[in-house]
């Protein structure tokens, strides 16, 4: 490589570390970037892009087979799941050579192979031909992202037993799908193959279904799922999965009840990630890991100097554009920027794609309890909305909540056809620091589905205009 | 009505250039327009003109600060109510030359509903003809009516000097913002951090008052000690640091409840008849308190004999801070600090800290003239002493200060 001693040596390709590539790259620092396998990393290769693709195939198979509501003829709708996967992975391909070029754009050096910490001040690149180079880092930047967590005795084994990785390339359509876990990316799978026809059950340990989001949310989620034919399991976990000839036999435990045993196709797991720090040369430094992830403090920095973690391998929450953001805090920590201001946890927003969709940011109503706040709540339902009426989605609901003393907006939680896309609107708010005459000054295009975040604001203040 | 005067932008590298001299004294009436300060870049001079015509109130940043950047606070003005406000300049308003600036008139209904909308908040009322992007956000200005802090004295710390909330919150004696900072300071041995908050302390039960000092019979007594000092032949000096410790022990003594030492680690109050008070001693491996028993007993001479020796002391390791304190003082006036909010630490219930002596004009009978005045901060932890136990005792140090001779019985 062309340059002696890099300013910054990034360690993983995702959605962490190459942003934070092109943003060191910007201020003036020599970078480069180490990626084991693919650039983009999960996100862009396995997780948030190619689930959305197929999610976006269910949904229009869904809206399809109501095609008569909307006054249309379709006779039958059928798909091809091989071209519904291929369509997916060319999606990947396109933007994973979008961050190639991005890379090549700004300088940024991109070496493949595995990066791991040899010594203060040198990341050693083991390449998949056996060689090894070893490249001179003023600061290093660990990026290198989760994987799936498997729990002792449901293993997955790539055939008949799922992680995402095989639940995004599908050769069969499973008749029966198991879905262990009901976070944000178990809930994506069982919403895609049940929108494709699967009969779906899903076993959450947790009291609710998307256990982070608010429990008034989690429930609707839970009623509109049931509705669509879910078999649903909650405090329950799956102490067995016995393997046959082509299905899995799975047992279902729960406390209040008698186990049950019952055959599926297939099984997803998605009981949650542990982060990537095997190998990564951390013995013997001052990198400290807690239960498989990387201790850091608001700047991103761990306890080594110069050497600093962002995204999932750094902790909560496990999502793409927290990674993006602290990769980019990082860049202009190790560049010595002025006025840095640490990222605010409480204001990074979580999507899920499911159907209907989910999307909160800040508090929920039971954490601001929690706080001892004094709270006021909004909500505004979908079927008061007349842009939601005229899409055919009337389900859904906008729930805002403010500090009774201060006004300030603590928390948004959504749920509803296009809500991921709303979300933002709060966030923004949020980061202004707004309180809730801003929101209710603001003039609301109509008719959109944004007004219920402008009715929600007012609700909560007992000036709601259309409920 | 104060009129801030912020650094202008000089150089479209957003470099940030010297404060190289003051032009003017605080107390001075200038003129609009009129240069009241030179300001050094890289490449030149250039003169900082006043905002608006007043009477120059306060030095934000000194001679000889560098690389200020633009935005920056560096002094106030109190102009009468027909000058022109300038309040609130958002950053593109410092772009804008004078003609632009939003007349008087238009400037004073914006502040109008600023303060509307700020009052308002059950929000029966939504702001309305807001003034465009103002030098803070909707929470902070809320957060500034609830804690009656006045928004232009603070920098911000947001985009642009944006005020954000945090910088109204870290304004105010219950925040801890600052302090976070300081603990994670590594300090040697035995050294305590001066501002810091220890794990486990309430940041939300502590209180502060303040009261203004005049200082100019404590210093004209001390001028005189210290000529019969020398006269007599006797070594050393008395400092400002004795009378402050001596008239915290009266005070103290006078106002008992306030008396409470608060032990470490143990969380229980103490009560017994010694009274201890800590200096906070700079040395030169950071903050070190000196202990003083009953130093309401002990004489001035003595005291400062007491102080020079534990100064030795602290430097070689030593720390006196085996018992629970009833009160720590930390003395910024050398330091020409002119506030300071400091916080408590788990150890403490009481601690006066003491600002550095302005020449301000003060009323003596009737008459407008020149007077030293020192500011005094009390922070309390009031789940241990009382409100109206610690503004007693404040009023007791400040009586005591402002009239030394009653110390000397």
């Amino acid at each position: 490589m062309s340059k002696a001693i890099y300013d910054v040596v990034i360690i993983g390709g995702g959605p962490g570390g190459y942003p934070a590539a092109i943003r060191a790259r910007q201020l003036g620092l020599s970078v480069a970037l180490v990626e084991r396998e693919q650039l983009g990393g999960i996100c862009l290769n396995w997780g948030c892009i190619p689930t959305k693709t197929l999610l976006r195939t269910a949904e229009i198979h869904h809206l399809a087979s109501r095609a008569s509501e909307f006054g249309l003829t379709i006779s039958e709708v059928s798909f091809d799941l091989a071209k519904v996967v291929k369509r997916s992975r060319k999606v990947s391909k396109r933007l994973q050579t979008g961050v190639k070029h991005l890379m090549k754009k700004n300088g940024v050096d991109v070496l493949n192979g595995f990066g791991r910490l040899a010594g203060p001040g040198r990341v050693a690149v083991d390449r998949e031909d056996g060689d090894s180079v070893v490249l001179d880092a003023r600061n290093i930047i660990l990026a290198t992202g989760a994987r799936a967590r498997t729990l002792p005795g449901l293993e997955a084994d790539g055939e008949l037993i799922w992680t995402y990785r095989e639940a995004m390339v599908p050769k069969v359509m499973p008749k029966r799908l198991l879905v262990v876990g009901s976070g944000a990316i178990g809930i994506e799978f069982a919403s895609f193959y049940r929108d494709l026809g699967a009969e779906v059950t899903v076993v959450e340990a947790l009291p609710r279904v998307l256990p982070v989001e608010d429990a008034e949310i989690s429930e609707l989620a839970r009623k509109q799922f049931l509705k669509q034919g879910f078999k649903i399991h909650l405090e329950s976990t799956v102490s067995s999965l016995e393997k046959a000839d082509d299905s899995v036999i799975a047992t279902i435990t729960n406390a209040g009840a008698e186990d049950q045993t019952e055959t599926f196709d297939r099984v997803i797991l998605a009981v949650g990630i542990v982060g990537n720090v095997e190998g990564l040369g951390l013995e013997g430094t001052a990198v400290k890991v807690d239960r498989t992830h990387i201790v850091t403090n608001e700047w991103t920095e761990t306890g080594e100097q110069n050497v600093f973690a962002i995204g999932d391998v750094a902790g909560p929450p496990w999502l793409a554009h927290k990674a993006t953001h602290e990769g980019v805090l990082c860049a202009e920590r190790i560049a010595g920027g002025e006025n840095l201001h640490s990222m605010k946890p409480e204001r990074i927003p979580g999507c899920t794609y499911c159907r209907p969709q989910v999307a909160s940011v800040g508090l929920t109503e039971e954490a601001a309890q929690a706080q001892g706040r004094e709270i006021k709540i909004g909500r505004f339902p979908f079927a008061g909305n007349g842009k939601a009426i005229a899409l055919g989605e009337t389900d859904g609901l906008v729930k805002t909540i403010f500090d009774a003393k201060t006004g300030e907006l603590l928390g948004a939680h959504l749920i509803g056809a296009e809500v991921t896309e709303l979300i933002q609107g709060f966030v923004i708010a949020m980061n202004l620091e707004t309180t809730e005459a801003e929101l209710m000054h603001s003039v609301f295009p109509h008719p959109t589905l944004s007004e219920m975040m402008h009715e929600s604001t007012l609700e909560a203040f007992g000036r709601a205009l259309h409920i | 009505m104060r009129v801030k005067i912020e650094m202008p932008q000089l150089s479209s590298d957003g470099e940030g250039a010297t404060l190289a001299t003051w032009l003017v004294s605080v107390g001075d009436r200038v003129e609009k327009g009129e240069v009241i300060a030179e300001l050094e870049t890289d490449k030149s001079t250039v003169e900082l003109e006043a905002p608006a015509s007043g009477t120059m109130i306060e030095f934000a940043v000194l001679e000889g600060v560098e690389e200020i950047m633009s935005g920056t606070l560096l002094g106030m003005l109190e102009v009468n109510e027909s000058a022109i406000s300038v309040e609130s300049r958002s950053e593109s308003d410092l772009q804008l030359t004078e003609s632009e600036l939003p007349s008087a008139a238009a400037a004073a209904a914006g502040s109008d509903t600023s303060s509307e909308s700020m009052v308002d908040h059950a929000g029966s009322k939504p702001p309305t003809g807001d003034g465009g992007l103002r030098g803070s956000t909707p929470l902070a200005r809320r957060a500034a009516v609830e804690r009656d802090v006045d928004l232009e004295t603070l920098a911000g710390s947001g985009p642009g000097g944006r005020v954000i909330e945090e910088d109204v919150l870290r304004s105010t004696p219950d925040a801890m913002g600052v302090a976070e900072d300081l603990t994670a300071l590594s300090l040697p041995t035995g050294a305590q951090p001066l501002f810091g908050i220890l794990p486990g302390t309430d940041a939300a039960a502590t209180l502060q008052f303040r009261a203004r000092c005049p200082m100019d019979v404590l210093f004209q007594v001390r001028s005189n000690l210290n000529q019969s000092l020398a006269a007599e032949g006797r070594e050393g000096q008395i400092s400002i640091n004795e009378f402050i410790v001596r008239a915290a022990g009266l005070a103290l003594r006078e106002v008992p409840e306030a008396k409470v030492g608060f032990i470490a680690n143990e969380g229980q109050a103490s009560e017994d008849r010694e009274i201890r008070i800590g200096l906070a001693v700079s040395t030169d491996r950071g903050w070190a308190t000196a202990l003083f028993r009953n130093p309401d007993r002990t004489g001035l001479a003595a005291l400062a004999d007491e102080v020079r020796a534990q100064s030795k002391q602290t430097t070689t390791g030593e720390l006196a801070r085996e018992a629970a304190l009833h009160m720590t003082i930390v003395n910024l006036g050398r330091s020409g600090i002119e506030v300071v909010c400091p916080t408590l630490d788990s150890s403490q219930s009481c601690l006066l800290s003491v600002a550095a002596a302005e020449e301000q004009p003060v009323v003596r009978d009737g008459e407008i003239v020149v007077g030293s005045v020192a500011t005094l901060t009390l922070t309390i932890d009031r789940s241990i002493v009382d409100g109206a136990t610690a503004a007693r005792l404040l009023a007791a140090v400040r009586d005591r200060l402002a009239a030394p001779l009653s110390m000397m019985l």
